[in-house]
């Protein structure tokens, strides 16, 4: 089938500094796709590149197979983009909510839509009247969604949706997003820090690091300082006075990852180049992908996750507080740059 | 002080008898502020829009030249724009020196850097996210100019009230390329200076509270304004 949206070769520098290198990505119509990563990792700029608010500097945006541009009218009207900070115009919501519906000439019952969109985020049909400075933050977030809804947009990008709003706002916003995927198969990418949070709302998940699409995920990062330990390995002092063992990273503060599936619980002796962790249960939970039950560890202040399959055995094990031994081999840490 | 006081008396007496001097003065200069208020908002508005919103090089020292030009003196307007339209210059042949046209279009040259740098940083003070929220929300580049002036509607008559109050009590301009004719191109501030240096302070002080007057009434409305917007 083909993807709603694909990107090829995309590379964006801001000056001379590379933000964004993709060499492809594919969007399913009708998928939930998350974006995760650190600050700066580029999921704001591939959001705002899939959005066609920004022209990548090089490479090709398809959607549906065509290829568009920046500012593209039609595909862009079928796009839209909930910014992390949306900006309200200074109007009431009625003429917030509006707004689009007005740009595409969208005859009709504007304020039947209006109450439709207002309902769609869980605020009363009494705040079409409010100005946009007699709004809360949550509130704010709420009718800029709103203003997208009510446009039933084919794709809805989402940058850190809900971030900067409280519990009950961030419910209503995934309630209303997840409506639009129902109701009108909207595609859904959205960039957040909530790993959790991702991870039990979408499809896929895209880990970005540097501006690059990383193969494994970053449940596991392992940040810098390195330094030389015995027989060309690297070690990374964490607060317990345990260490962490790695190869030779590029440089001294090279961040690395381990991925999930490279550890495992000990029982009996350690391999042949495994190195032992010793660490604190924190919680015990079934990972979607997988399928299987995953550990979430406390290592020297240092959280991981194992996602190695259990037995029943090794699970009875691990309740949480308790402390259990973990195996790595060091030459399974991935540099991140 | 007594002749101030006698001055005020006879100016309300002139105003209240509708002395058609004295309107005169005030229509011709209603008429070449509305002209060279117009001219100066349709052209000094998108200018300013296109200088605050791109980016592009050299546009710091553009907008340098633009804010230097806001302190230009009306005598040197003045004196460029009746080079320009004396019948020795390049525009002779239109006619335009000692007629309201020509002040307007000196006024027009007045009044522009004042238009076009406070639209800048009007349009600059913007915040940040409306160019993305428009665009996400499908707006064309036209519709992103519009909205955006809208949104930056407070800023915009404060340049549109600046730039009127510098037309209206400007003497240079008027006095050089109008030539202060009766019944023709006597403005306010040109009949204020030839009254005064007739001792005629009545109708001097007459036309200074029609300034007044109408300097009262622009703040009144950007006030009115500013508490709906």
């Amino acid at each position: 089938m083909e993807p709603f949206i694909l990107l090829q070769g995309v590379k964006h520098f801001y000056k001379e500094r590379l933000a964004l290198d993709i060499p492809e990505l594919q969007i399913e119509k009708g998928s939930i796709t998350g974006l995760a990563g650190p600050n700066g990792s580029g999921k704001s700029t591939l959001l705002r590149i899939l959005a066609l608010a920004e022209q990548c500097t090089s490479g090709t945006l398809l959607v549906e197979g065509t290829p568009v541009w920046a500012y593209a009218g039609k595909a862009s009207r079928r796009i839209t983009m909930l910014p992390q900070e949306p900006y309200l115009l200074r109007r009431t919501v009625y003429d917030n909510i509006a707004y689009g519906l007005r740009l595409r000439n969208k005859g009709g019952d504007l304020k039947a839509a209006v109450g439709e969109g207002l309902a769609l985020v869980g605020l009363d049909p009494s705040f079409a009247a409010r100005r946009w400075h007699e709004l809360s933050g949550g509130e704010a977030q709420r009718v800029a969604l709103a203003a997208r809804l009510v446009l039933r947009p084919s794709c809805l990008l989402l940058d850190e949706p809900t971030a900067s709003v409280d519990v009950k706002s961030g419910l209503l916003i995934q309630q209303a997003i997840l409506h639009a995927r129902e109701q009108w198969g909207t595609t859904l990418v959205i960039a957040s820090h909530n790993r959790s949070w991702l991870h039990d709302i979408c499809d896929h998940l895209i880990f970005l690091y540097n501006g690059r699409r990383l193969e494994c995920c970053l449940d596991n990062f392992l940040p810098g300082p390195w330094s030389p330990a015995e027989t060309g390995l690297w070690q990374a002092s964490l607060s317990d006075g345990q260490a962490l063992y790695a190869g030779k990273p590029s440089r001294p503060d090279s961040n690395g990852v381990l991925p999930p599936s490279s550890l495992r619980l000990m029982n009996g002796t350690l391999r042949e180049g495994e190195r032992l962790l010793r660490c604190t249960v924190i919680a015990i939970y079934i990972d979607k992908y997988l399928h299987a039950p995953s550990l979430q560890v406390n290592c020297g202040g240092q959280p991981l996750v194992v996602s190695s399959p259990l037995d029943e055995d090794e699970l009875d094990a691990c309740r949480p507080g308790r402390e259990v031994n973990l195996c790595y081999r060091p030459e399974n840490v991935i540099w991140l740059d | 002080m007594d002749f101030i006081l006698q001055g005020v008396a006879q100016a309300i007496v002139l105003l209240a008898s509708g002395d058609w001097e004295t309107y005169s003065a005030v229509f011709a200069t209603v008429q070449v502020s509305g002209l060279s208020m117009g001219a100066s908002l349709l052209i000094g508005i998108p200018l300013g829009y296109l200088l605050g919103y791109l980016d592009f090089p050299g546009k710091k020292p553009l907008r340098t030249v633009v804010d230097t030009l806001l302190s230009l003196p009306t005598v040197f307007i003045g004196l460029v724009v009746y080079a320009f339209l004396s019948y020795r210059g390049p525009f002779g042949e239109l006619s335009l020196l000692f007629t309201l046209t020509g002040i307007a279009i000196g006024q027009t040259i007045l009044a522009l850097p004042v238009v076009i740098s406070l639209t800048a940083t009007a349009v600059e003070s913007l915040d940040r996210h409306l160019r993305l929220t428009l665009v996400s929300l499908g707006a064309s580049p036209r519709q992103i100019f519009l909205t955006s002036l809208w949104e930056a509607r407070l800023g915009l008559l404060i340049a549109a009230v600046t730039a009127t109050g510098r037309v209206l009590t400007e003497v240079g301009i008027s006095m050089m390329v109008g030539g202060n004719i009766k019944w023709q191109t006597r403005t306010i501030t040109t009949a204020i200076a030839l009254e005064t240096n007739k001792g005629q302070f009545a109708t001097g002080i007459a036309l200074g509270l029609v300034l007044l007057a109408l300097a009262f009434a622009i703040n009144v409305s950007l006030s009115f304004l500013r508490r709906r917007g």
